[in-house]
């Protein structure tokens, strides 16, 4: 570019610090009016054209270039998206400005912000909402020389991909700036027309827009901070009912949310957003039914979701040539509504189906320690259908397998116990497959990403907490894609049930030093349900057991110490000083863990403790213990049982008692 | 593990035949047996099948069998020492007092296989410890009728100590598991044959029995039982908010036509001619009275004169003024800071300390600023080698702190111990001397009283 100002009074002036451009003549002022003019009036065509009379005469004045794309871009029924870029990046070579934002900006850059911003659309209608918000965020710290009206889209803009990437308190930070914008003009504004009612008008609508956002923050996050806000939802656009709902259906109230929801709509893309509110109305309708206890209805209509997003997705997309409108390219709902349905299935006790789910999203979702753990759980509730399974008659039928032989040569041959198929995983656990070696794997995953456990953080010294600065204002939250973030206390909830699974997972495939160090983790945490401490000790007993520390294990297992074995954590009295109501969620699990009595818990504990000390060859302490857990264990007892009592026999040399104990039980006519 | 096959179940079974061990002597039972198991690898499972065999009384029914047997799992690992053979223990319990297993007689894997003659202890404690070769000339029927009495069994005490600390040093759930096979014989006949010889071997049936005990991939030879845990799977973790509610957005976001094309040119040029100018040397009182008038009339032009924060150290120096009105319309962007950040770190200079001092006289600096600032004074003073340089510096670090403490700018208890430490190092120099006095006269405990009124005046003000 060079410089043909002629008032130039140094030499050394570089080009960067002086824009090279002609002075403008009053002709092409005129020109530029009237393209704008054209430009607000829609006629584009008539716009392209002058813009390119204005572009012959000024061909390096790069507004005059971007405008001029944007003129043919809105020509085209904004369908020439690639032009559009294209276009755009020859305004960053012109301006020689980075097109990211990224290297050495300063506030000359934001004499360009209509770029930034255009490219910032085109990012955000194509899903690429990281890198558009990369952008916006560094266009805002230049915010002020920005023109108002492009700053209130730029932040406009910010808020929606803050919400849509789950930064709630950003984006309640920035419709607060919009906020403060919006009260800064009207004070400037009432001084110069005070009979603009259309911008009056247009500033109430935005108004109840940015309540409406308010209101989506507080969801997000999890406290309704401020009912007025929700109070002061108004109208009956679908964004409003779908917000208004969701807030009842987290407040519990279900049939209320369902019915805000309406009828449902047709399947067909909107014209405006270019979304298919049918899907969405699916979805949401699933989840009350969850929350009501119908997972299989719930299940049908995430299907039923997932298959008008493919309708719909096929629809706009027919054939590779024809491309929509830049604001009508669909976003697939398809891996939130795999999640979604990844959990139901789960929940429905159908982990493989489930498991297909989870295994899909999580390479798209790969960040979420929450989905890595869904994961392991469909791999252990695959493994082991539930707690009861272990009093199933078929288990009985293997007490004893079969009569070899006749006569003096008749032998019975007893099975082996339940945990006959040690050792079969051998995969590493890397392949994904409904086992606990993945599960292994699954649950690492887990565990490496969440934050650091707080108990592990080591005490910040004084003087580095002082330079640290003031403690952040909001709470951290822990993302969670495709769901909202993880407040602290969820993150320490999440850490519980790794920890327990990892346990878990370790005992059954004979890694009991981890397994140990998991439990003693797991018993550690401040926050733990009673079923939680329940299984971290019996964990931990089993796993003491195995790497023959027997005295510690019986300290472990003692069933005196359970108190309770409830799945979840007691309410927690909230903070009536701050009224923040907590959003009454579904709390219970619908799948009921057993045992959920005291009696059957410490009966199961008691037996581990006989088989304890069984280890340590002390049978009859062991054979007080099974027979008092026996007797409380409820009916059908656990076939281990029946295999402790023979071994106990045989081993303390009662072969007859233990002869008698088979014909009893199972039903074997011993011939003798 | 791998279990026998048929094949190998015979050859085994046929070297423990009834005739052979009557007929042969040790060498060639020995012989014979590594002939048909040459491998070292099917040595521990042939072990196995041998310590079945002797648990069942009725599989090796006659008592050189039995020793022969004995003998070939000795055999087997003759070569390593006696406490590293797998089967070591078996050889303890037979080797104990007959009446001490009695006491002891459970149902364990060892202690099930039945005992065995004195003659026979005499046997193997020679053979454990490798006395004489003599020995194994012998058949089992010759060792089994062998009178031993007046002949004391080897001292074997050491080998058992071996054996008993190898074993204590296992943890006990590897001690646990015993054999799944229960013998449980009929005690009614099932055929004629049998009727009225409830013992009887029948040949046939004890071939069979041995093979499907010992042979085919879902034998019981090695099938254990031992205590196991009953182990709960945890419950299904419960979040709150994990499914995905979906929101129809609201907002239409559309690219923008660029509406300051082609305007507001001129001023902004003159404007950004000049600052250009005011970088490289001072203005002249007529250019920077057009610049504050041109940023007067319009507040967002400031943000489009070119002043990124690193150029800032070169207008305060060529225009403080200039550096202050632009300063002051830059007070409420949120890069102030910025250019805070550049003004604190640059180097001191009589220009620096006016700017500050002017910018603290007209807005609220933050405290953090100033007293950043202030110590950076400090350390420039300190640390400056020139003698009349620092003797300069040091007046003018004077000047300015008694300027800010007389317009309470600051609160001296917060720097009272950095300034009088400053004074007293360099308290040759007049003007430290007076600041130090003004200090004195404002001591932290009627200062506490003064700052009281002092901020509610300066409030006022």
């Amino acid at each position: 570019m060079s410089s043909n100002s002629g008032n130039n009074t140094s030499d050394k002036m570089s080009t960067d610090e002086f824009s090279p451009q002609p002075p403008v003549t009053e002709q092409q002022k005129e020109l530029a009016q009237q393209a704008m003019a054209e430009f607000e009036k829609g006629s584009f065509g008539q716009c392209a054209k002058t813009m390119s009379q204005l572009a012959g005469a000024r061909p390096t004045d790069v507004k005059v270039v971007l405008n001029r794309s944007v003129a043919l871009f809105y020509q085209s029924q904004m369908k020439q998206v690639d032009e559009f870029r294209h276009n755009i990046h020859t305004v960053f070579n012109m301006a020689r400005i980075s097109p990211d934002l990224s290297e050495k900006s300063n506030l000359d850059d934001s004499d360009y912000a209509v770029v930034y911003y255009n490219k910032a659309v085109v990012l955000y209608h194509e899903k690429q909402y990281r890198t558009a918000l990369a952008i916006l965020e560094r266009l805002f710290k230049y915010i002020e020389p920005i023109d108002e009206a492009l700053a209130q889209k730029v932040m406009l803009l910010l808020t929606e991909l803050y919400l849509i990437v789950h930064q709630p308190y950003d984006a309640l930070h920035m419709v607060s700036n919009v906020e403060k914008f919006l009260s800064g003009k009207n004070q400037s504004s009432q001084d110069k027309d005070k009979n603009d009612s259309n911008s009056a008008s247009s500033i109430e609508a935005l108004r109840a827009k940015l309540t409406l956002y308010k209101v989506r923050c507080s969801l997000m996050s999890k406290v309704i901070k401020n009912k007025k806000d929700y109070k002061s939802l108004q109208g009956n656009s679908q964004p409003v009912n779908y917000a208004k709902a969701n807030y009842e259906y987290l407040k519990g109230n279900l049939r209320k949310a369902a019915k805000i929801l309406g009828n449902p709509p047709n399947v067909h893309l909107s014209h405006s957003t270019g979304e298919c509110l049918a899907v969405m109305y699916a979805n949401n309708q699933a989840l009350i039914n969850m929350c009501l206890q119908k997972p299989n209805i719930a299940i049908c209509q995430v299907r039923d979701a997932l298959q008008y997003n493919e309708k719909v997705s096929k629809d706009t997309v027919p054939n590779d040539k024809v491309r929509p409108p830049l604001q009508l390219s669909y976003v697939s709902r398809h891996y939130q509504l795999l999640h979604n349905l990844g959990v139901l299935q789960l929940h429905a006790r159908r982990p493989s189906p489930a498991f297909d789910c989870f295994y899909e999203c999580v390479q798209v979702y790969h960040r979420n320690p929450r989905l890595w753990l869904r994961l392991a759980e469909c791999c252990i509730m695959h493994f082991r259908e539930n707690n009861d399974i272990d009093r199933e008659h078929t288990h009985r039928l293997d007490v004893v397998q079969s009569t070899v032989g006749s006569g003096i040569h008749r032998k019975l041959i007893l099975g082996q116990g339940l945990d006959r198929d040690r050792n079969t995983n051998a995969s590493g656990g890397v392949v994904p497959a409904l086992n606990l070696s993945f599960a292994s794997f699954c649950l690492r995953n887990a565990y490496a990403l969440l934050p650091k456990d707080p108990l592990d953080a080591k005490p910040v010294p004084q003087d580095a907490m002082a330079e640290s600065g003031p403690p952040p204002t909001y709470p951290m939250l822990l993302s969670a894609e495709p769901g909202n973030p993880l407040q602290a206390s969820e993150v320490a909830n999440l850490r519980c049930s790794i920890l327990t699974a990892s346990a878990y997972v370790c005992l059954c495939t004979n890694d009991f030093l981890k397994a140990l160090h998991y439990a003693v983790d797991l018993l550690r945490q401040p926050n733990l349900t009673g079923a939680q401490r329940y299984l971290g000790h019996m964990y931990k007993g089993e796993a003491l057991v195995a790497l023959d520390r027997i005295a510690d294990a019986v300290t472990e297992l003692n069933p005196e110490n359970i108190k309770d074995v409830s799945t979840t954590l007691p309410e927690v009295p909230s903070d009536p000083e701050k009224e923040q109501e907590p959003l009454a969620q579904n709390r219970e699990s619908i799948v009921k863990w057993l045992p959920n009595t005291v009696q059957v818990a410490r009966a199961l504990m008691q037996y581990n403790l006989a088989v304890t000390y069984a280890n340590r060859t002390e049978f009859d302490k062991a054979l007080f213990a099974l027979t008092e857990s026996s007797d409380k264990v409820g009916p059908n007892l656990p076939v281990q049982m029946y295999y402790l009592k023979l071994y106990l026999d045989l081993k303390q040399g009662n072969k007859k008692e233990a002869v008698n104990f088979i014909n009893k039980h199972f039903n074997y006519g011993s011939r003798n | 593990m791998a279990a026998l096959t048929v094949k190998e179940l015979a050859s085994l079974l046929s070297v423990l035949s009834e005739d052979t061990t009557q007929a042969q002597n040790f060498e060639s039972l020995a012989a014979s047996f590594h002939h048909y198991f040459p491998n070292k690898q099917d040595r521990f499972k042939v072990g196995q099948s041998l310590v079945l065999l002797l648990q069942h009384r009725d599989l090796l029914p006659h008592p050189t069998q039995k020793l022969a047997a004995v003998f070939i799992l000795f055999e087997m690992y003759q070569s390593d020492p006696v406490s590293a053979n797998p089967f070591a223990t078996v050889f303890l319990t037979l080797l104990q007092d007959p009446a001490e297993r009695k006491e002891a007689n459970a149902y364990d894997l060892q202690s099930s296989i039945p005992s065995v003659s004195a003659a026979e202890r005499y046997f193997l404690s020679n053979l454990i410890c490798r006395t004489s070769k003599e020995m194994l000339k012998k058949t089992p029927a010759e060792i089994i009728q062998m009178d031993v009495s007046g002949k004391q069994p080897m001292d074997i005490s050491q080998t058992q100590l071996f054996i008993v600390q190898r074993q204590s040093e296992m943890p006990h759930s590897s001690k646990t598991a015993i054999s799944c096979v229960l013998a449980d014989p009929e005690s009614k006949p099932t055929s004629f044959e049998h009727f009225g010889k409830p013992n009887m071997i029948n040949p046939d049936v004890q071939r069979d029995t041995a093979e499907v005990l010992l042979t085919g991939r879902k034998c019981s030879v090695d099938h254990t039982l031992r205590p196991e845990f009953i182990r709960l799977a945890p419950p299904l973790h419960i979040a709150e908010d994990e499914l995905v509610w979906m929101f129809p957005t609201d907002m239409e976001f559309n690219v923008a036509w660029d509406t300051t094309m082609c305007m507001n040119m001129s001023t902004g040029f003159e404007v950004r001619r000049l600052m250009a100018k005011a970088f490289k040397g001072a203005l002249s009182p007529g250019q920077q009275a057009q610049i504050k008038r041109e940023l007067d009339k319009d507040a967002k032009l400031v943000y489009n004169i070119g002043l990124a924060p690193a150029k800032l150290p070169d207008l305060v120096e060529n225009n403080p003024l200039v550096a202050i009105e632009v300063l002051l319309k830059l007070m409420n962007s949120a890069q102030i800071t910025d250019y805070f950040q550049v003004l604190v770190n640059m180097e001191m200079s009589l220009h620096s300390m006016e700017v500050v001092n002017r910018l603290t006289t007209q807005v609220d600096l933050p405290s953090e600023f100033v007293h950043l600032y202030i110590s950076n004074c400090i350390t420039t003073c300190e640390t400056i080698k020139d003698r009349y340089f620092q003797n300069r510096l040091v007046r003018l670090t004077c000047v300015f702190l008694q300027s800010l403490i007389r317009n309470k700018t600051i609160d001296v208890k917060d720097i009272f111990i950095e300034v009088q430490a400053f004074c007293i190092e360099f308290s040759r120099i007049r003007e430290a001397a007076a600041l130090f006095r003004l200090l004195k006269s404002l001591d932290p405990n009627e200062k506490e009283q003064g700052s009281k009124d002092g901020d509610g005046g300066g409030k006022k003000d």
